[in-house]
Parts: structure tokens; C-alpha cells; sequence
């Protein structure tokens, strides 16, 4: 009988020495709300505003372009036949909405249509010698468009210019540690600024003045894997896979402390929120070793909107201010998901909700004090 | 003792096990008699006092050393979480659960045994909870005609995941069952448990209690 007690005795033992991630699995499924069917589904890309119909909507591509006006999302009328997978858009006087389609089931034949009223849509020319289009971004009045050669062993960066593409940035030699995807264009303090993969963030002041130009000191390490690029207002800041935040302008950017961990992976998905004169800036992240834990985090910018030289990242929910009322309730929705894209809406009649792109679950958006998908 | 007086006392040991063995038909055959019984014309046979000593022997269906091993299967119905802040909704649905365990009698009523279980249950959330309890079983039984109530504290542990995430704690289940006897190796029934699972945590708000109750549908092996 002592052995058996004994025996029982160190059965409990190594259980419980497995057994030392003691979460609390009820409190949090107390939390969970039930999900909506996304009426944007799949996933979506990026979100852009535009005024370009007359009236101030946002745009949203899932193969498809889809509109808000404010109270509901529909279909944008007259959108050509194609899958679309992103969408960007101008500002100033030449103001237009570019949405960029992929014909066939391969990536390797794309169209990159644009309008400027809304419902008519034209074809961008494109005879640069770099027919393959992916990641198209907006960076005030010039559309960038990043691309590869037939044989995909070249990038570039191309813009538009009046309706025809042109060659911005290249060409960038690809390889397995340089892929030369562009990931993002902002426009901030007369700059135009580029960030590619692999290779780092560049800049200039107009957008055929790039050329060959080597990247920004500070920003061409291939462990930063750039995948996201935002401007603030006297600081552009860029992610990468790799897991760090970068900032600077065109002189050089740094790493910023307290936002870089290898173990957080950035999701490229970068937003300014807003709430009267609380300002936050938003970065989707995932956790490396863990396939339910994701969502994004917060950093609070200091006076002048711009990140502080060592920063502290919040989950939602758990600094002051924040863009949720409950931590639990949020990592039982949203922080669950892979966000690939955020966006405040600017305000007026698109009010200040905040949206989120996933990864396969479709649009979210923070309503009634809840993370859900947008139906 | 010669060969004779060794079958002679065989053939006596034989009449009385014969006699203990079959009294119905010893009975039977009397009764069958005894209308037609010359010595008793007034047929009052029953009034003799054979019958009346075999009314007041019981029989225990169980005794030291029976054993019992079960299987069952059914639902596991959520009940509520609770903590010192209040009850919650368990945000669970209905779920499937099973186990097996085995008893064995040291007397008529009492029994000590395990039991190993498992159950999974859908969240509201599209997710999934997984509840894997074992543990010691300690049981009292009562016995009416055909029919077996068996009841039970079940003390133990339970594994649970939900998500990537879990934990490892207490688990006690006090079960209530009826059972019917089928033959001598077989009984079935329907079981009724009460799982309590206290999730203790060091932040007092997200300690939770939880209650489910478990429906199902046994047989028991009897050997």
C-alpha cells in the first residue's frame, strides 16, 4: 500500500511539474464573444480614404473593392471584372483611387486600374520592363507601386505619372534574403520615403529622384525584414518581421528601444489612433511561439506625435490611454487574430471607428466596446 | 474411515446440498402434493413451517472482493463559473464526455477505485475546451431488487486546454447513478456527475470555479 501511495505520490508530482503554464482558462473564456460572419471576408488588404466619389469613403479590396460611407459597407459599383487584392489612393489636385488586380490564379499577371471618380476605372499604363505588380501605396499625391521583372530576379519601385508607370526606384537584385517587395511609401516633411524588404527605407524629394540611391543609414540590416512603414509627424517609423521598430527621417534611422523583440514579429499592419488628445500608434504583432496569441500592441506617442527615444508597448487594455475597454475581452477576439492591416477612420461622416484587416477571417472593427468582424 | 463409511457420509452430504440446493422444487413438490394428500383432507399444507425459515435468509448481491469495471459515454452540460465576485456564464456549449473506471467491493456497499475521463466542449468564441480528469473513486452502493444505485466521489486532477493555453488542478466529481441488473456479468445505466473545477490563480479575479454536469449512459462489467 506505501508503494502504491508512493507511486500515486510521484505520478502527481510530474504532472504538475508539465503542468507549470497555469492559465486562467475559464476567466477567459467568460470573456469570448460570439463572432459575426465578416461581410468583407477572406483577407482583406490594407484600408485607404478617398473623396473621390464626392463624399469621403473608405476602400477595401478582398477580390473585390468594397466602400463605407459611414454606416455600411458595400461593393464599389463599376469596379472591373478581376481579383483584387490591394487598393491605395492619392491625394491633392490629381486625386484617385488605384485598386490592383491579379488575372488568373498566378500572381505573375497583374493590372493596376485607377479612377478618378469613384465608378470609371482606366488601366495604368505600365512599359517599365517590370510587368509584375504587388504592393501599391499612396504617399499623398503620388501612387508607388512595387514590381518585378518577367524572370523575377529584379525589383523596382514605380510610380504613377498621369496614368503611366514609371521607374522610382531600382533595379533592386532579388534574392532569398532580399526580396524587394515594397512595403510602404509616405510622404512626411517634403520626403518622399520608400521601404523595401531586404533592403531598408529610402528617400527622396520627388519621386524620379530615387534612382539607385542607397537605403537610409540605419535601415538596410536584412534582419529587420521590413514589412511596414508609417509616417508621424516629424518621424517616419518602419517594422519588420524580424521583430524591430525603426525610427528616423531622411538622415538616419535608429531602433527604437523597448519596441524590438525577435520574438514579437511585427505583421506590417502600423495606424495613428486618436481620442481627443490621446494619440497612440498601433502595431500588429504576432508571437512566435504561440499560434492564438496576436492582435496588436500600443505605444503612447509623446507631445508632437512622435515615439519617445524608449518606448513601452501595451497590450490593448492594459496602459492608459487605450483603444479597449477590457484586455481579456479583446485577446479573446481580436487578439487572436493575424492583423495585416489598421485604420482609424479620419472622422466627420466616416466617424473614428477603428478597423482591422485579418488574415483569412476578414474585416474586424471595434463597435459597442468589442472587437468583431463588420457585417 | 473404511470405503463404506467414507460413501455413506458422501451419499448424506450429497441429500443435505440436494435439499439446501433445491428447495424450490422440494417446496414444489410438496405443494403440488398436497391437495391430494390422504393425510391432510382439509388441505392446510401451507401452514407448514418449511416455507417461512427460507423468508428471512438475504442474499447480498455484493460481497469483498467483487469487482466492477464501467464505461460510459454521453454529454457534459455546462452549468455556471463562480467566484467571490459573483456567478458567470460559462460561454460553453454542450459537449461530449466519457471515461472509464473500475470499483472493487470491500463489503456489500463500500468500494474504492479510479476513474479516468475526458470531454471536449465548444466555446461560444469557435473554440474548443478540453477537460481530462482522473482520479481516486470512492463508492457506496445500494441494491433493490434488480436494481443498483451506485454513488460516488471522484477526487482527482484534470488536465485542461483550451486554445495553447492550460492548466493542471483539483477535480470533484460526486456522481449519483441507477443501474439494471441484466444478467450476472452485465448491468447498464444512466450516470449523473458533478464535475467541480476550481481554476485557482494568483490575480483573485480570474480564479473561477467551474460547474458542469455530466449525463450518461453505462455498463457495467461484473466480475
Amino acid at each position: 500500500m506505501k508503494r502504491i501511495l508512493m507511486n500515486i505520490a510521484l505520478a502527481a508530482s510530474i504532472l504538475l511539474l508539465f503542468s507549470c503554464n497555469q492559465s486562467p482558462l475559464f476567466y477567459n473564456i467568460s470573456k469570448e464573444t460570439p463572432p459575426k460572419d465578416p461581410v468583407v471576408a477572406g483577407t482583406p488588404s490594407k484600408l485607404v480614404e478617398s473623396s473621390v466619389s464626392g463624399a469621403p469613403k473608405l476602400y477595401v479590396a478582398n477580390g473585390r473593392v468594397w466602400e463605407y460611407d459611414g454606416s455600411t459597407w458595400k461593393q464599389t459599383a463599376g469596379q472591373p471584372s478581376g481579383d483584387f487584392k490591394e487598393v491605395a489612393a492619392t491625394t491633392g489636385t490629381g486625386a484617385a483611387l488605384y485598386a490592383l488586380s491579379v488575372e488568373g490564379t498566378g500572381s505573375t499577371s497583374t493590372k493596376l486600374w485607377k479612377s478618378i471618380d469613384g465608378t470609371t476605372w482606366t488601366l495604368v499604363t505600365n512599359n517599365t520592363g517590370y510587368p509584375i505588380l504587388g504592393g501599391i501605396f499612396g504617399a499623398s499625391d503620388t501612387l508607388f507601386a512595387g514590381a518585378r521583372n518577367s524572370d523575377t530576379s529584379q525589383a523596382a519601385v514605380l510610380y504613377d505619372h498621369s496614368g503611366t508607370l514609371m521607374t522610382a526606384l531600382g533595379p533592386v537584385a532579388i534574392s532569398d534574403a532580399v526580396p524587394g517587395t515594397l512595403v510602404g511609401a509616405v510622404q512626411m516633411g517634403g520626403n518622399y520615403y520608400l521601404a523595401v524588404s531586404g533592403k531598408g527605407v529610402y528617400a527622396a524629394d520627388t519621386a524620379n529622384d530615387f534612382g539607385t540611391a542607397s537605403p537610409i543609414y540605419g535601415t538596410n540590416d536584412t534582419k529587420y525584414k521590413l514589412n511596414g512603414l508609417i509616417a508621424l509627424n516629424n518621424q517616419v517609423v518602419a517594422v519588420g518581421s524580424g521583430g524591430y521598430m525603426l525610427a528616423g527621417n531622411s538622415d538616419s534611422f535608429s531602433e527604437v528601444s523597448g519596441a524590438s523583440d525577435t520574438s514579437y514579429p511585427y505583421t506590417g499592419a502600423l495606424a495613428v489612433w486618436t481620442s481627443g488628445t490621446d494619440t497612440l500608434l498601433l502595431a500588429g504583432r504576432r508571437y512566435s511561439y504561440s499560434t492564438y496569441t496576436n492582435g496588436y500592441w500600443e505605444v503612447t506617442l509623446s507631445s508632437g506625435d512622435q515615439l519617445g527615444t524608449t518606448v513601452t508597448m501595451n497590450k490593448p487594455g492594459a496602459g492608459s490611454p487605450t483603444t479597449v475597454a477590457d484586455t481579456a475581452t479583446y485577446e479573446q477576439s481580436l487578439g487572436q487574430k493575424v492583423i495585416t492591416a489598421l485604420y482609424q477612420a479620419p472622422g466627420g461622416a466616416l466617424g473614428t471607428t477603428l478597423f482591422a484587416s485579418t488574415l483569412k477571417d476578414g474585416l474586424w472593427a471595434y463597435r459597442n466596446n468589442a472587437w468583431n468582424a463588420e457585417e | 474411515m473404511s470405503i463404506r463409511s467414507r460413501l455413506l457420509t458422501l451419499t448424506a452430504l450429497c441429500l443435505i446440498g440436494v435439499y439446501l440446493g433445491f428447495p424450490g422444487i422440494v417446496y414444489a413438490q410438496e405443494s403440488s402434493d398436497t391437495p391430494q394428500n390422504e393425510e391432510n383432507p382439509n388441505g392446510n399444507a401451507s401452514t407448514l413451517p418449511i416455507s417461512s425459515d427460507w423468508s428471512k435468509v438475504k442474499i447480498a448481491t455484493y460481497s469483498k472482493g467483487d469487482q466492477t469495471f464501467v464505461i460510459a459515454m454521453g454529454t457534459l452540460i455546462p452549468l455556471f463559473y463562480y467566484n467571490n465576485e459573483g456567478f458567470y456564464k460559462t460561454n460553453v456549449s454542450v459537449g461530449g464526455t466519457g471515461y472509464l473506471n473500475y470499483n472493487y467491493f470491500f463489503n456489500s456497499h463500500v468500494s474504492l477505485g479510479g476513474e479516468v475521463g475526458g470531454s471536449f466542449s465548444a466555446t461560444i468564441g469557435r473554440n474548443m475546451l478540453y477537460l481530462v480528469p482522473f482520479g481516486l473513486r470512492l463508492g457506496y452502493q445500494f441494491v433493490l431488487n434488480r436494481f443498483e444505485f451506485p454513488l460516488a466521489l471522484t477526487i482527482g486532477a484534470a488536465n485542461q486546454g483550451y486554445l495553447d493555453k492550460g492548466y493542471f488542478g483539483l477535480i470533484l466529481k460526486p456522481s449519483a447513478a441507477v443501474y439494471w441488473r441484466f444478467n450476472p456479468d452485465w448491468s447498464f445505466g444512466l450516470n449523473a456527475d458533478w464535475w467541480w473545477l476550481p481554476q485557482w490563480l494568483s490575480n483573485p479575479s480570474q480564479t473561477m470555479y467551474g460547474n458542469f454536469l455530466g449525463i450518461t449512459l453505462g455498463a457495467r462489467y461484473h466480475f
